[in-house]
């Protein structure tokens, strides 16, 4: 099935400069339909209430980081089959397997680059 | 020679009076009690210089400790935050934040206003091009500021490094008992990341450690 460009996506970071850079790859890309979160739990709330095609999340937030968030929407009925991905600084190993083994569909390490992020998309939501 | 009840009582006799004056007793008073029973000791014999010299010797520790430790904080009074102390270097680190802040947002707004230019194919799209790399040439300034706080920072922590290794002799060595005591101070502490994740949130590593992006593919994919 074809991708759906228009479809939403919500991003999720602390960091004002790196929602705008990943707002602006995605907009390279073709993706326009996309939110923003400043936390885990800004971005559950967002969740519940609007269907997305996919949620790009850091892992360092307060209250509520990404990993924390990303339980919450495999735990939730309607949400765990949102695809899911963590752009993030952390990059020890066991890092990389908790968030696989909670359920994260891919792992960016930053810094990243918009190949990078274009190939990680394409994985996880298909060819664009 | 010096009778321990007596040296007791004339302790506790200046505790008692301390209590009265002050209503609380602190670790500086302590050294002047120290300091005061020290010179009620006649020097008459080996021994008793000896109790008088440790008890001027442990009331002058805690002086010693005391000013090392005024050294890295704003006293009262004070105008402005020394060089040295804890708060100019944090005041530091903000102005560091702020100004790549800053920076990022330059150079992300002229790279905004170089794509548009490109994508309208816009008649003046060389002047708005030429003008925004002069913008973003200007921006990377921020990394020779940043760099000189980061430094001073740098000089702020060793000062503070130094001082605490000069208290730390003042007290002695640290024993296996302490150490332990140690360990279960750091995990009450007020400012514990209370986060359910937090002991996986370790910040970037540093270059030399890092994975790389195929590193993380490669494990992500051999995860079952």
């Amino acid at each position: 099935m074809a991708v759906d460009k228009n479809m939403p996506i919500l991003i999720v970071d602390d960091y004002k400069t790196m929602l705008r850079i990943i707002k602006t790859l995605l907009k390279q890309l073709g993706f326009d339909n996309v939110d923003e979160a400043t936390d885990g739990g800004m971005a559950f709330d967002m969740a519940s209430k609007k269907k997305y095609g996919l949620i790009i999340s850091d892992w360092n937030m307060e209250p509520v980081t990404g990993f924390e968030l990303l339980k919450k929407v495999r735990a939730d009925e309607v949400l765990k089959a949102t695809p899911f991905i963590l752009v993030t600084a952390e990059s020890k190993t066991e890092n990389v397997i908790a968030a696989k083994q909670a359920g994260v569909n891919n792992y960016i390490v930053k810094p990243f680059n918009a190949d990078t992020l274009k190939t990680k998309l394409t994985s996880v939501i298909g060819e664009f | 020679m010096t009778n321990p009840t007596q040296l007791g009582a004339t302790m506790l006799k200046a505790l008692v009076k301390l209590r009265e004056q002050k209503g609380t007793i602190r670790i500086e008073d302590l050294g002047e009690i120290l300091a005061e029973v020290a010179m009620t000791i006649p020097a008459s014999n080996q021994p008793e210089v000896f109790l008088r010299g440790e008890f001027q010797k442990i009331a002058d520790h805690i002086d010693q400790a005391k000013l090392e430790i005024a050294s890295l904080i704003h006293i009262e009074g004070e105008e402005q935050p020394s060089p040295q102390n804890i708060g100019h270097a944090t005041d530091q680190l903000d102005a560091v934040v702020k100004a790549t802040e800053e920076a990022t947002n330059t150079i992300m707004d002229s790279a905004d206003k170089i794509q548009q230019a490109v994508d309208n194919n816009e008649a003046d799209a060389k002047d708005i091009i030429s003008n925004a790399v002069a913008d973003i040439y200007l921006a990377c300034n921020f990394q020779d500021i940043t760099g000189q706080r980061i430094t001073k920072v740098l000089t702020t922590l060793n000062y503070i490094d130094t001082k605490v290794r000069t208290i730390m002799q003042l007290f002695g060595q640290v024993s296996a008992e302490d150490a332990e005591k140690v360990a279960a101070l750091r995990a009450e502490e007020p400012h514990k990341d209370k986060r359910p994740d937090a002991e996986l949130l370790n910040g970037p590593q540093m270059s030399k450690d890092a994975p790389n992006q195929d590193d993380i593919d490669a494990l992500f994919a051999s995860i079952q």
